[in-house]
């Protein structure tokens, strides 16, 4: 049973504890309250003098030529705002006379003119020198203004009315008023900034509030009192929350407030007619609170739970990166102009809350999208924080063994989670610097080529680190016998790989499709497909599978939990492919893979199945016309039926498999 | 007042990492006793501890409070129980004080008992001088003293301390373990972890070696020694725990 009041004692205690940390109460709520005044006005205040004193600036103009265009050199003296100066035609002599921009006038202008024909001057300006940008626009319009009165002298001369070269007049409208021109302009910087604050509202009090007391050893004598796990979690989470909202309301009342002042600036500087109004609409008031409480919640839960497994306020940070990785593209992602709050979008979390606050501030926000976008936040901090209790009731999470240090049997002659990692960062840079590079140079039609470069940079780094630090191979790269069960077991892993691959594919591409072009380019490489099979298919299995089910499977699976060595070596495989589009399907494999080994007891099997799969594909796009029917399937009306179906019976085949190579183990050991 | 019976506490269990820290560990602490846990560090004495104080459940065996047991009334265990050790901490931000209280708080101690406690507490550990400063700012004694006073303000019948004098000064040390004894006196029930031989010899009535988990013998200071056949407690020590890893071998 969980008592309010004893989670309530904790949070006084722990809200008690942050306030009295000056750090944090100071960068979390008092210095925005200065930091957007001073900031923001400071800046529009800038500018202001800036634009004014470009203004009042005479830019020095160089012409040379000028006794060619007499009458065009008079317009450009006539324009206060420019002086001329005149030199001999060489572009390095421009800044040495002083000028800010140059004009070449040819010596054939005047003739050129009276023919009735275009002459051409030549204006030469530094694009890098905000000055030299200046002038050249300043002068660019004087000319057009010479040039217009040619014109106009051209179609008197020949009795023809100036509507004739204009048939068509555009008058542009503009609906929008000022208030929503800024907030088209502030609400996707608005969206992005408040779900950031949110994020780090919540981070900093929850290292504080758990990996904090585990630094300072203070969590054993609040485990001591008489409160359930929950309670104490409960009291750490409403401290957390508390500060995330404190946070954000109190940077987004100074942003307001900073952004009303503005507004009075702007519109004292343009006499009080400015065309935008940066004013925060009150609409943002309004969709802020249903917006804001389920992100926090969401926040708080997830920081909770991540900053309960480092021991330091130091290594909470750390873990805590990743969560930054997370959140920022998802938030990053709603600033997209053409991304909106549809119902698939609801249910991403983090991006559905940052396209609620975009959508609702330029008044776009619709009822049922906005809706199940609160409910499944409110679901996922559910979620989160059930994880967040999980965790933080763990003792190993919340106490370092005593004797965590000593390596237990079954890790002996492997490299450590943490190695693991480690190498499997750098194989992935080096694949990323020069693998892509090379792969790209080369293309896919050289095997010998693909194969040095998966040897060298994708399983290349794990075998100096296997051969350095003496590990041992039979456990790095266990091979196994295939007997006849296990042959059975592989028949029945490749068709579940095969089917699960492809629902997986076509789930993500309900979100996130590769664009068209980039189909095309890869599916117009003629290469042959006895290349391309040794290319994507025999030489990944091989090299990959070492990496991921050898080195880093093994290394995980041998001091982990199975379900979180399968599930981390899967995501590791998936990220390590650098392809946003192929992230679930690979993932998807990685963990079948992975199964595939635990059950089988070697990497062979999972080369065999890795080898299909790849192979299979290959063969499908080569094939792509005779089996057109199998693609509309999979975009027709019944593409739904047609992908559950795929994904269960990929279920059940691997399920079988599990089973077969369950039987073929005992039966070899 | 304290009874162990046969426990066994195993870190990361069914995981390839798994510990065995605490093996068949039994012994009884009687009402104004300390009775004192020794080992040598990672012998298991603050996995033995934490077990008793329910900061970590047994994955086997049990232990009785006051007669209640941790396993299957933890609440109710802690209740009768003030737990500190030479880990346990205080908020730095916070004084003694606001410390005390929130404690109380926790132990549902009503508000005036609190302060009638709270006052007596300064007085018997001499904490006035201090009690308003934020504990970031004291000594590491004062700071133990405001542990043991945060441990005590639910005024429980039995203190579990795990190596309480860990860190402090000669001064500090003798001031928490004359506080300790004062306790025991007054009908405490102390159970009290240290690997300094001779806090065992001063203030312990009787005592259990433990090493690797295991323990090697439970007795009076006086039957540990003649069992080993040996006149100093240190020597004790060494010689029984020597004999139990020739056995082992």
């Amino acid at each position: 049973m969980f008592r309010g009041h004893r989670a309530w004692a904790v949070a006084r205690k722990e809200i008690r504890d942050i306030l009295r940390d000056r750090r944090t109460v100071f960068m979390a709520i008092v210095f925005p309250l200065i930091l957007y005044p001073l900031l923001i006005i400071g800046l529009v205040q800038g500018t202001l003098t800036q634009e004014s004193r470009a203004r009042a600036t005479k830019r020095i103009v160089a012409i040379s030529g000028g006794e060619n265009a007499p009458g065009l050199v008079k317009e450009i003296e006539a324009n206060e705002a420019l002086k001329v100066v005149s030199f001999n035609g060489k572009v390095a002599n421009i800044p040495k006379v002083g000028a800010a921009v140059g004009l070449v006038i040819p010596k054939d202008f005047r003739e050129t003119i009276e023919a009735g024909e275009t002459a051409e001057v030549t204006l030469v300006y530094d694009s890098a020198d905000q000055a030299s940008q200046d002038a050249a626009g300043k002068l660019s319009e004087t000319v057009l203004t010479f040039a217009r009165g040619v014109l106009s002298m051209r179609l008197a001369y020949n009795g023809i009315e100036a509507e004739y070269i204009n048939p068509v007049d555009i008058d542009r409208r503009d609906i929008a008023t000022p208030r929503k021109r800024g907030a088209f302009r502030l609400g996707k910087m608005l969206a992005f900034l408040l779900v950031i604050l949110c994020l780090t509202g919540a981070l900093y009090p929850a290292l504080d509030a758990i990996s904090g007391e585990k630094e300072r050893g203070t969590l054993e004598t609040l485990l001591s009192i008489p409160a359930t796990r929950l309670e104490i979690l409960g009291g750490k989470y409403a401290a957390v929350f508390s500060m995330s909202v404190a946070s954000v309301v109190s940077n987004f009342l100074s942003l307001s407030a900073t952004m009303f002042m503005v507004n009075c600036l702007m519109k004292s500087a343009s006499g009080g007619k400015s065309p935008i109004d940066f004013s925060v609409p009150m609409t943002a008031f309004i969709i802020f609170v249903p917006a804001l409480l389920p992100l926090a919640a969401l926040f708080s839960a997830v920081s909770l739970a991540v900053a309960a497994f480092a021991r330091s306020v130091r290594e909470g940070q750390y873990y805590l990166a990743p969560l930054y990785a997370v959140v920022l593209p998802l938030t990053a992602l709603a600033i997209l102009p053409e991304m909106r709050l549809t119902y698939p979008a609801a249910l991403v979390p983090v991006l559905s809350m940052a396209l609620f606050l975009k959508d609702g501030l330029l008044e776009t926000l619709s009822t049922g999208p906005a809706l199940v976008a609160v409910a499944s936040t409110c679901v996922y901090a559910a979620l989160a924080l059930k994880w967040a209790a999980g965790v933080f009731s763990r003792e190993e999470v919340l106490f370092a063994s005593p004797l965590s240090d000593t390596v237990p049997p079954a890790a002996v002659g492997l490299a450590k989670p943490s190695h693991a990692l480690f190498v499997w960062a750098v194989s992935v840079i080096l694949f990323f610097f020069f693998g892509l590079t090379l792969t790209k140079k080369y293309g896919l039609g050289r095997p010998l080529v693909i194969l040095m470069i998966y040897a060298g940079f994708v399983i290349g780094p794990a075998l100096v680190y296997a051969a350095r630090r003496r590990l041992d191979w039979r456990k790095v790269f266990p091979f196994e016998r295939i007997g006849p069960r296990r042959a059975v077991s592989i028949a029945l892993f490749v068709p579940a790989a095969i089917l699960l691959g492809m629902a997986a594919h076509a789930l993500q591409s309900s979100f996130l499709a590769p664009p068209p072009e980039m189909m095309k380019a890869v599916a117009g490489q003629k290469v042959s497909l006895y290349a391309l099979v040794l290319s994507i298919a025999l030489v990944p299995a091989v090299c990959e599978e070492l990496m991921y089910r050898g080195f880093i499977h093994q290394s995980f699976a041998a001091r982990w939990r199975p379900i979180r060595a399968v599930v981390a070596s899967a995501a590791l495989f998936s990220i390590a492919h650098l392809n946003i589009y192929q992230l679930l399907p690979l993932f998807v494999l990685g963990v079948l893979l992975a199964l595939v080994v635990r059950f089988s007891g070697g990497l062979l099997a999972a080369m065999i199945v890795h080898f299909c799969n790849n192979a299979f594909a290959v063969v499908m796009e080569a094939y792509k016309a005779k089996i057109a029917f199998l693609t509309k399937a999979l975009d027709g009306p019944w593409a739904v039926v047609v992908v559950i179906s795929m994904a269960v019976a990929g279920l059940a085949l691997a399920a079988a498999a599990v089973r077969v190579a369950r039987g073929a183990r005992r039966e070899s050991d | 007042m304290i009874e162990c019976r046969n426990l066994r506490k195993v870190y990361l269990a069914g995981t390839p990492r798994e510990v065995v820290a605490v093996q068949d560990v039994s012994f009884t602490v009687e009402a104004g006793e300390v009775f004192g846990l020794l080992g040598a560090n990672g012998a298991g004495k603050t996995s033995t501890l934490r077990t008793v104080a329910t900061i970590l459940a047994p994955t086997s065996g049990d232990c009785f409070i006051d007669g209640i047991s941790v396993t299957e009334n933890g609440e109710a265990a802690r209740r009768k129980m003030g737990y500190l050790s030479g880990e346990t901490r205080l908020y730095e931000r916070l004084t003694p004080r606001e410390i005390i209280n929130y404690f109380g708080e926790f132990f549902d101690v009503p508000p005036d008992v609190i302060d009638r406690r709270r006052e007596r507490l300064f007085d018997y550990l001499d904490m006035r001088e201090y009690c308003d400063t934020p504990c970031g700012e004291l000594s590491t004694g004062r700071k133990q003293m405001v542990s043991v006073a945060r441990a005590l303000i639910h005024d429980p019948p039995v203190l579990i301390l795990d190596e309480p004098t860990v860190g402090l000064d000669v001064f500090a040390a003798r001031r928490v373990l004359e506080a300790i004894a004062g306790l025991a006196a007054e009908g405490k029930a102390v159970l009290f972890s240290t690997h300094i031989m001779s806090e065992v010899e001063k203030i312990c009535r009787r005592a259990a070696i433990i090493h690797r988990g295991e323990v090697v013998i439970v007795g009076t200071v006086r039957e540990i020694m003649a069992k080993s056949g040996c006149d100093r407690f240190e020597d004790a020590f060494f010689a029984l725990v020597e004999a139990r890893d020739v056995s082992r071998a």
